[in-house]
């Protein structure tokens, strides 16, 4: 599983190509406690999930330049 | 005070967790029983609230014609005493104007009429209003009427106790307005822990009793969000042709007072006002058609549709079919519980899944499609092994099978006490009153044996109760304690689960002011929030001037 996972990283890097699918976020809207009023958007908070696949590849990436660049 | 005085009792009247003492007198006119009386029990006398009663005196303070009248002057010493104990001892003050009205009013034609019956008050419980009613029934005296100054218990107040069946299943609660007027019916609805309430109104076209009963009861009367009904009432707000026919002029001021009342004191707005649509339509073809049942709204639950239905069935009115603008409460999400056999299917699943994915990619585009055709599998997966979770219908998270059972024996065992008590009490008072049998003295010392042995019952049906209590609590508590993660400390911390919206929790536009409806809509406004219009451009030297590594 690994194995296959860090062939498609490096394909990833060597294509030079960051995957539209590890952009796409899902976005959950949290109302704040104790807000005057709900009907202002600013009494929520928004938190996007984004593609765990992706954010295991920024962090490989991150790693290597960090480390071994 | 049967013991000192027939004549004179004193009643306790519990309003608002206050209580009242009233004091009913009536004094003898030759013996003064009543007056000794209380004289004597002042010491033994609470604080007296209202003092009432028929005390056949004279005195120039309820009565100015004592003076000139020498009939009046008997038991001057007497009718002094009175004002002294009610006044000094008690602090009271009479009610009964100096020329007010005459309570007593023979019913022989020849005797005149005096004032006897008096009304004595605390000066900070002073009536409201103070009558002397004409309806004398057989007898001499007027019934003195007179309103308590104290807070009326607020009638029609929605409330649906939360947890109770009303208040989960979304049932309505009708509160009617009975006393007022039975045209007029207050519904209340409880969505997702907010109270709705909804006035249906039918409004008789002649009297107006709804409309009268609407305005009068404004003070007592919750934050209405719909009213909806019947008006029989034409205004050019909800009929554009009413300046143009002249049968539907009449009634303009109870029509200008239904649009006072539902919009400058209820803050509602007319639904039907745009449409026009008629909504009485007479099964008799040479009648016109009218707009006469309207809905009123609260701006902010304005309806998403409107519509009246064609199919009338035997009324000729149509009826009102509108959409509320209230989220639907969130159906929990699915997941798939660790450790479950679910969870090790879908984790066998994922590896075949990676395991097949392709060991070169040609280019760019390749890796693209691989990617989106892993996010598709993993998709199916997750929606082949997520289970959406069976919530407890119970309160507590904690409650299980044997807590559901010791409850229901607590609870059986409670009601045998109770059918074993009332039949015991019944069984005595039939033999206090001298019915009874041998049997039926067989039966009472069967039943109250009964009952010691049902108390051994219940206290061990009790103590069953709390141990399952406990015991589930600790077994629920220490699996969660057993599967808790440190890092993951989120699944304790209570702000962090899934909360209910409120329904009324609409998105207002920043620019426009108004409330949005769809997703879509909603979605642009938070983008409007959150992204920001000009954001800074990225200065890329940045990385040109980061230190190398050593």
């Amino acid at each position: 599983m690994g194995a296959r996972l860090s062939v498609f990283y490096y394909a990833c890097i060597q294509c030079g190509v960051h995957p539209n699918g590890f952009e796409a976020s899902t976005t959950v809207v949290l109302p704040k406690p104790n807000q005057p009023d709900y009907s202002a958007p600013k009494a929520y908070r928004l938190i996007a999930l984004f593609n765990c696949l992706g954010k295991l590849f920024e962090k490989c990436t991150a790693q290597e330049m960090q480390f071994n660049a | 005070m049967a013991e000192k005085c027939d004549d004179v009792q004193l009643v306790a009247l519990n309003i608002d967790k206050m209580v009242l003492t009233f004091f009913n007198v009536y004094n003898d006119s030759t013996e003064f029983t009543a007056l000794h009386a209380i004289v004597d029990s002042e010491d033994s006398l609470p604080a007296l609230h209202f003092v009432v009663g028929d005390f056949n005196l004279h005195h120039e303070m309820w009565d100015q014609s004592v003076a000139a009248d020498r009939t009046k002057k008997h038991h001057v010493r007497e009718s002094n005493q009175l004002v002294e104990v009610m006044t000094l001892q008690h602090g009271l003050q009479l009610v009964n104007e100096e020329d007010g009205p005459t309570t007593w009013r023979s019913n022989r034609t020849d005797n005149a009429d005096y004032v006897l019956d008096l009304l004595w008050t605390r000066p900070e419980l002073a009536p409201l209003s103070f009558e002397v009613s004409e309806d004398k029934g057989n007898s001499d005296h007027c019934p003195l009427v007179w309103e308590l100054p104290i807070c009326h218990r607020i009638a029609l107040r929605a409330t649906v106790k939360r947890g109770s069946k009303e208040g989960t299943k979304g049932r309505p609660c009708l509160i009617s307005m009975a006393e007022k007027c039975d045209d007029v019916q207050l519904v209340a609805l409880n969505i997702d822990k907010m109270v709705l309430t909804f006035l249906n109104v039918y409004n008789n076209s002649t009297e107006f009793t709804a409309l009268h009963a609407i305005a009068d009861s404004e003070d007592s009367l919750p934050a209405l969000h719909f009213v909806v009904g019947d008006f029989n009432l034409h205004h050019k707000m909800w009929d554009q042709w009413v300046a143009a026919d002249h049968t539907k002029k009449r009634h303009v001021r109870k029509s200008n007072q239904l649009v006072e009342v539902t919009t400058l004191q209820h803050g509602l707005q007319l639904v039907n006002e745009e449409d026009r649509l008629t909504t009485w339509r007479s099964n008799r073809t040479d009648n016109a058609d009218y707009v006469l049942n309207s809905l009123w709204t609260w701006p902010e639950l304005a309806p998403l549709s409107f519509e009246v239905l064609e199919d009338k069935r035997n009324s000729d009115h149509c009826p009102l079919v509108w959409e509320l603008p209230i989220c639907h409460r969130i159906a929990p999400w699915a997941t798939v519980k660790r450790g479950s056999k679910e969870g090790a299917v879908m984790i066998n699943a994922m590896r075949y899944l990676f395991s097949s994915l392709p060991e070169w990619y040609t280019d760019h585009e390749h890796v693209e499609r691989a990617l989106a055709q892993l996010s598709v599998d993993l998709q199916k997966i997750w929606a082949s092994c997520a289970k959406t979770p069976d919530f407890t219908h119970h309160f507590e998270t904690w409650w299980n099978k044997e807590c559901n059972v010791a409850k229901r024996k607590l609870m059986g065992t409670k009601a045998h006490r109770k059918r074993t008590k009332t039949h015991l009490v019944m069984l005595r008072t039939a033999q206090a009153a001298g019915h009874g049998s041998p049997d039926n003295l067989r039966e009472i010392v069967r039943l109250q044996t009964e009952l010691v042995d049902t108390l051994v019952d219940l206290h061990q049906a009790r103590t069953a109760s709390h141990r399952a209590t406990s015991r589930a609590k600790q077994e629920f508590f220490d699996g969660k304690i057993s599967k808790l993660h440190e890092k993951r400390i989120w699944d304790v911390v209570p702000w962090i689960r899934a909360q209910w919206q409120q329904s009324n929790m609409l998105l207002r536009n920043r620019h426009t002011g108004q409330l949005v409806h769809e997703t879509a809509e909603v979605a642009e406004v938070l983008a409007d929030q959150f992204t920001p219009a000009d954001p800074p451009p990225i200065d890329m030297t940045l990385v040109d001037e980061m230190p190398s590594a050593p």
